[in-house]
């Protein structure tokens, strides 16, 4: 018998901000990925992933604040740690 | 200021594009994106709005580092709008730091081929600007150099994970994993045969 699989699946995962959000971001992204491929892209316009959603903005929000990232204005000096 | 446009054509449909295009990260073409995520979305009027902060390496030439004191990672803001009903995806992309160097700004547009319904053409523009003094030149052309590497470098990433996705079977690993396989197999039917060969022998002798 062969042990190597024939094909492996593609379980791609992008690093959060921050470690911290590490968790939130994948449920919101698995969450959002089905909504927008089955029902965005097919009619349906109500958000789904709401509260996953709220948890990880604002952890990713703390985040940015602490590493001193503007997203709204232009800032020349940032510090990324 | 320098200007780059582009014209690129993916042979999956609109919805397989835009729906790949949240994920295409991370991919063996991105090495040089470190973070990403969603920091604004919501639907208005129909249409999807994100705004995504993403983060990646920013190696500069030796001459441009004195410009930079200590090594940071550049921040890049995407903005996009996903009209479902034109199919269109646009996206503005600009970075938000290190902008006392160096401003890019990129647009792109996702729409079906006119004259192809299951191929997507993308049209990207880009705008480098360096008002540093007396080193502009030289930063936009860096600039400019950079953003056409790694500009190539986004599309060879959403086709790679538009093929892993949609058509796995196609991939250079698949079929290299598949060419092991067979070597695998051949050389355990080759000693499969050498074993039965050698009893073979043992009993005619």
């Amino acid at each position: 018998m062969i042990d190597t699989e024939i094909y492996v699946p593609y379980i791609a995962t992008m690093n959060s901000v921050s470690p911290k959000c590490q968790q939130l971001k994948e449920d919101y992204d698995k969450c959002f990925n089905h909504w927008f491929t089955d029902k965005y892209l097919k009619g349906v316009k109500k958000e789904d992933c709401i509260d996953v959603f709220r948890s990880y903005q604002s952890c990713v929000k703390d985040a940015i604040k602490e590493k001193g990232i503007n997203i709204s204005e232009n800032t020349d000096e940032i510090k990324l740690t | 200021m320098k200007y780059y446009s582009a014209l690129n054509v993916f042979k999956f449909s609109w919805d397989q594009v835009t729906s790949t295009y949240w994920s295409r990260y991370p991919n063996p073409f991105s090495k040089h994106v470190l973070s990403e995520d969603v920091v604004e979305r919501e639907v208005k009027d129909g249409c999807l709005w994100s705004r995504r902060l993403i983060t990646k390496t920013n190696k500069l030439p030796k001459w441009g580092a004195r410009f930079v004191p200590g090594s940071k990672s550049a921040c890049i803001v995407e903005e996009s709008v996903v009209d479902p009903v034109k199919k269109t995806l646009t996206t503005y992309t600009r970075n938000i730091n290190l902008t006392r160097i160096m401003v890019v700004v990129e647009k792109c547009v996702y729409r079906p081929c006119k004259d192809d319904r299951h191929a997507t053409e993308c049209t990207k523009e880009a705008w480098v600007d360096s008002s540093i003094y007396g080193f502009s030149r030289a930063i936009q052309a860096f600039g400019l150099d950079r953003f056409r590497k790694n500009a190539t470098r986004a599309t060879k990433g959403l086709e790679y994970i538009l093929l892993k996705t949609y058509e796995p079977e196609s991939l250079p690993e698949h079929m290299s994993l598949l060419g092991n396989i067979n070597k695998e197999l051949k050389e355990k039917a080759q000693k499969q045969a050498a074993r039965t060969l050698g009893k073979g022998a043992v009993i005619a002798n």
